[in-house]
């Protein structure tokens, strides 16, 4: 093989100086603009994450879901001025932002999140979101999630964030992106495309029970319900969004928050407090202020949910209310299992109810009452324990107690309207408040005297407390009881069955795994929640085994069981 | 002073013969002055006779070469009208503006011509005149008003850069392309003047040309360059008509010409090499028998090589023949548009890639150097014929820098038939796919703003007739939807370029360009591919 002929000197090409300059100038322009616009396009933004604050491990943690946000907001779309005034009151009522990493440590690992946590989520993936809500977050360095469905990104829709986008939102740390599409695949797909990033969080818009379960497990999981709050104990694959109005101002975010954070006020001296507007919230219907009194109606039905009665099992709703049209009930309704009980009817006849979802309606007590037609009745509900008291028109209604085996923490409120007739149903006066749980310790077989007693007390009493388990060593040993007796006491008085467990030794509430073994056991027992009854500790021991107390209540809680310690000082032991 | 101030001498009034006139002529003899308004309102003035005047016009002489359409302000010794005592017309005076309507002829005294001017007597032309005075304003308007929806429509590009990677660059390649046209169009400056006048050659190779060698050649011997550095050398290519004989015809009145005659026809390379190595001139100046020479055009040419590292200049080229139908006037704003705006751009870096045929200017030592191998050029094993003129300039470029003057400016002859037209465009192409081939394997050490608009230049022909064809053909049988989109950016990149000539040229011929965007876009820009097939087939076409 032979080299091909050199060209002659003629032919042979020449290049100038002053062109070589600038090429040499031009390559160096070229990579620094690149490297530059590349570096402030991925520029880190440091996150304001509250870690300052003194971390919390029982904490309430808010998600508000925003749709479609917009510089300039066209029909159905929330303005990104109104976005920065929600974050600037949040902010100003002593919220702090966390990123989806903190909440699955939180959830996953059992790690703390800061005062009054919130996690600000984005819904759609729209691009028009990414380019109002960015430039909000990075002023206020509050982190946020965005929820993609990658098949959008696939099929390259311009209106869509692509995946430049998303790889400029995770590399600033202001951004996290979870998916709404099926897991695990979307999340593969995000990851292989944002290289290095793991997706933590899946969306679902629809909370339907009977959804077919991800095939695997995402670390978190959400789904859309009325108030958005969850607590520590709550499941994470069942965590709530709270999806916010456009219309809402910033106060009236705080303040919905505020309500949906906190418990009632305790009933102390008995007498229920009035319930504010704001803490009435209607996801179908209208609840609109007539007079004095408000009017709930729609068809084919109404509701309105009260903000923090999901935090108490045992409250007082007293109110008045006038039937108008359709039947009225009073609600409770558990988020989780939508399993609730409800009590109301037309002013003819009045029901206790309990309700699962696809199954049939179980009809507690039915009673026939002589009302008069529109007119106000003033009711009196008393929930406690497993049970529940109603008064009518001033009285207690026949058969009261009456359980209803709802052991679980939900949502209350009033709905109206059936499929076949619409509601309406004007509501006043309405007092709410939580009721401390109230137990009595009975003996292993009551007499006569002892359940009339019982009796006696039946509104506000919870639970009765027979003789259940006792240490000895390390075992657990059976203490004799009736059982048939006492199931059937506290089924006529609506009471829980909360046995006594007596513990023994200084280190009795030191040890957690202790705390899940006596939750199993009551759980298997089918009991409604343990009494712990811990003799005979000294003072500085007392201190230390109440302290103790909250890791062994989200053990209780976690199962829906009750648990109340009856811990006796004995100021003789050393 | 007493030069400039107007002379009046009525010769006698025009015979009464049967004419379409419908003003009456005196013929005249009146020394004036003519203001000639260059676009945005620069204005150069220069001394003029005026031969006849009548009330709708006049004949003038001037020193000058004006262009059809152009309007300038003749300054008319007052008291004109007085001197015609029997006539009820009234004739202008003082200063009147007008209109350049006729192509500027040779008049009997060497270096000038004679224009027919059209004077606005009625309000509506004086109206229209206001409208030319304001057009290069208004076009400039309208240029930046344009670039707005481009900008707007690339910044949507550039935001969503990754959703469509190929189809945005594309985009933004050929709309960064069109637009740096125009910037390096508006940084281009003509050589500057300068006393260097070397010995010159002319040279005009033809076959079959006999309706305008004359003219060319007369042009020629008109040039406004010292005669004894002036040589003039015109190649028959072996005509068969009357070319021959018209040469001889001029060497007749002009001693000087030699007229070289080839007994058969050898190919233009050959007629255009004999006259280089006959040619004692330092500067080769290389015209197209079809291409008329302003006077000043050769100076301009040869005064550029003042600086020794230029190796070849470019002359810019009109249509002479605008006038004859849609084909002509689209094809005068292509030609403003290839001349002043892409090789005028390409010249900012000295690298301009081809000297057109009709007039371009050689430094001999470069082209003596290479030119057997420029004689001897094949491409895939066939001996080039055509694009003599891209292929000398590409050989140029190897070693030198080649710069374009927009100022030494001939006009020329353009197809008036589609026939003709798609030949010479089928011609183009093919060499243009040869040479910027062989120019792709240097060109990468000049500037890097020209290699990439270079490679830019390749590659966007190559892409387009497949973009087109998405966008406008497959449409048509039911594959995608028509993209009204890429119509509106072919309009909107033409309209840049046709206003520039708007405001330059001032006349209603700006619209042809788009016309002719529209037309390439439909019915030529396929022929790139069919120039691609058939790259080894060496026809002339038009000949």
């Amino acid at each position: 093989m032979t080299a091909a002929p050199r060209p002659p000197a003629v032919l042979r090409s020449r290049s100038f100086r002053s062109d070589r300059i600038a090429w040499a100038v031009s390559v160096a322009a070229l990579l620094t603009t690149a490297l530059a616009a590349r570096a402030w396009l991925h520029r880190r933004v440091r996150v304001d994450g509250g870690g300052a604050v003194a971390g919390r491990l029982d904490f309430r943690l808010p998600v508000l879901a925003y749709d479609r946000v917009a510089e300039r907001p066209g029909e159905g779309d929330l303005g990104a001025d109104r976005l920065s005034e929600h974050l600037e009151a949040l902010r100003a009522a002593g919220f702090h932002a966390v990123t989806i990493g903190q909440v699955r440590d939180a959830y996953r690992g059992g790690a703390p999140l800061p005062e009054r946590p919130i996690l600000l989520t984005f819904d759609g993936g729209h691009l028009s979101t990414y380019e109002a809500v960015d430039p909000v977050l990075r002023r206020s360095r509050w982190p946020a999630v965005m929820f993609i469905d990658p098949r959008l990104q696939e099929e390259r829709h311009s209106t869509y964030v692509y995946w430049d986008r998303l790889r400029r939102m995770v590399d600033s740390g202001l951004w996290d992106v979870g998916t709404v599409g099926p897991w695990p695949d979307s999340a593969r797909v995000i990851e292989g495309r944002l290289s290095g990033y793991a997706v933590l969080a899946v969306a679902r818009r629809a909370t339907d029970p009977s959804a077919a379960p991800p095939r695997a497990d995402p670390p978190l999981a959400f789904e859309s319900a009325l108030f958005g709050v969850n607590e520590a104990s709550a499941d994470p694959l069942r965590l709530l969004r709270f999806r916010v109005p456009r219309a809402w101002s910033g106060g009236e975010l705080v303040d919905r928050l505020l309500f949906s954070l906190s418990a009632p006020d305790l009933a102390a001296s008995g007498d229920p407090l009035p319930v504010p507007a704001a803490r009435w919230v209607t996801p179908i219907g209208l609840l609109e202020a007539t007079g004095d009194a408000w009017t709930l109606r729609g068809a084919p039905r109404a509701e309105a949910w009260l903000a923090g009665g999901q935090w108490t099992r045992d409250f007082v709703l007293e109110a008045e209310v006038r039937p108008e049209a359709g039947p009225f009930w009073i609600v409770q309704q558990a988020f989780e299992s939508r399993e609730q009980w409800r009590w109301g009817g037309t002013e003819r006849t009045l029901y206790l109810e309990r309700l699962r979802p696809s199954a049939p309606i179980d009809v507690v007590s039915r009673l026939d009452v002589q009302s008069a037609p529109d007119a106000w009745h003033t009711v009196r509900l008393i929930k406690r324990g497993g049970g529940v008291w109603v008064e009518w028109d001033g009285a207690p209604l026949p058969g009261m107690p009456r359980g209803v085996a709802a052991r679980w923490r939900g949502q209350v409120g009033l709905s109206t309207g059936s499929p076949t007739e619409p509601g309406r149903l004007r509501i006043r006066n309405v007092r709410f408040a939580a009721l401390p749980y109230r137990l009595r310790p009975v003996s292993a077989s009551p007499a006569q005297r002892e359940v009339q007693a019982l009796l006696r007390d039946a509104p506000r009493l919870a639970a009765i407390s027979p003789p259940g388990l006792r240490q000895v060593g390390s075992r657990f040993v059976p203490q004799d009881a009736n059982r048939r007796l006492l199931a059937m006491i506290a089924a006529r008085g609506g009471w829980d069955v909360v046995p006594a467990v007596e513990l023994s030794g200084p280190g009795a509430l030191a040890d957690p795994a202790r705390a899940a073994e006596i939750a199993d056991l009551a759980h298997r027992e089918g009991w409604a929640g343990v009494r712990l009854v811990v003799a005979g500790l000294s003072a500085p021991v007392a201190e230390a085994a109440r302290a103790a107390a909250p890791s062994w209540e989200r053990a209780f809680d976690r199962r829906d069981l009750r648990l109340v310690l009856d811990i006796t000082v004995d100021r003789e032991a050393p | 002073m007493s030069d400039n101030s107007p002379s009046l001498a009525i010769v006698r009034e025009s015979p009464q013969a049967p004419s379409r006139r419908r003003h009456a002529r005196v013929q005249v003899s009146l020394r004036g002055r003519v203001r000639s308004l260059i676009a945005f309102g620069r204005a150069t003035g220069f001394p003029a006779r005026v031969l006849d005047v009548s009330e709708g016009g006049a004949r003038i002489e001037v020193p000058r070469w004006l262009h059809p359409g152009e309007w300038v302000t003749l300054e008319l010794p007052r008291g004109v009208d007085g001197s015609r005592e029997d006539s009820d017309a009234a004739l202008p005076s003082g200063a009147v503006r007008a209109q350049v309507r006729t192509q500027p002829e040779p008049a009997a005294s060497a270096g000038h011509y004679t224009v027919g001017i059209a004077f606005p007597s009625t309000r509506w032309a004086r109206a229209r005149y206001r409208l030319t005075e304001a057009v290069p304003w208004l076009a400039t308007a309208a240029l930046v008003a344009s670039l707005v929806p481009l900008v707007r429509l690339k910044e949507a590009s550039i935001s969503l850069f990754w959703l469509h990677p190929l189809a945005n660059a594309y985009g933004l390649l050929v709309s960064s392309y069109i637009v740096s046209r125009l910037v390096l169009a508006l940084l281009y400056r003509p050589p500057p003047a300068t006393h260097f006048r070397p010995t010159v050659t002319a040279i005009v190779a033809c076959k079959n040309e006999a309706g305008s060698i004359r003219r060319t050649l007369e042009c020629l011997f008109r040039s406004e360059y010292p005669p004894e550095k002036l040589e003039v050398i015109a190649v028959d290519d072996g005509s068969t008509d009357d070319t021959l004989l018209e040469m001889r015809r001029v060497a007749r009145e002009h001693p000087s010409l030699e007229v070289v005659s080839f007994e058969r026809n050898r190919g233009k390379r050959h007629a255009m090499a004999e006259g280089a190595r006959r040619a004692r001139g330092e500067i080769l100046v290389y015209v197209d028998s079809d291409s008329f020479l302003r006077p000043d055009a050769i100076l301009k040419l040869a005064s550029a090589f003042a600086d020794e590292n230029v190796a070849a200049v470019c002359g810019h080229a009109d249509v002479q023949n605008v006038g004859t139908n849609l084909l002509t006037k689209m094809q005068e704003v292509r030609y403003y548009v290839a001349f002043r705006i892409v090789k005028a751009a390409e010249s900012v870096f000295s690298s301009v890639t081809c000297c057109s045929g009709c007039l371009a200017a050689y430094r001999r030592s470069c082209v003596m150097e290479v030119l057997d191998h420029w004689l001897e050029q094949s491409f895939l094993g066939v001996k080039a014929t055509f694009g003599d003129d891209r292929s000398l300039t590409r050989l140029m470029l190897e070693r030198h820098r080649v710069i374009y003057h927009s100022e030494a400016i001939c006009t020329t002859i353009v197809p008036e038939t589609w026939p003709v037209f798609f030949r010479q465009q089928l011609r183009w192409k093919k060499s243009w796919i040869r040479e910027n081939l062989l120019l792709s394997t240097f060109i990468w050490k000049r500037h890097p703003v020209m290699v990439a608009s270079f490679f830019g230049s390749v590659l966007f022909p190559l892409v387009s007739p497949g973009i087109a064809f998405h966008a406008l053909a497959l449409p048509l049988v039911g594959v995608g939807t028509f993209s009204f989109l890429y119509v509106y950016g072919v309009v909107l990149m033409s309209s840049l370029y046709a206003l520039v000539y708007l405001a330059r040229r001032r006349n209603a011929l700006w619209v042809y360009g788009i016309c002719f965007s529209l037309f390439y876009m439909v019915a030529l820009t396929w022929q790139t591919y069919y120039a691609l097939a058939t790259v080894r087939r060496n026809h002339w076409g038009t000949r």
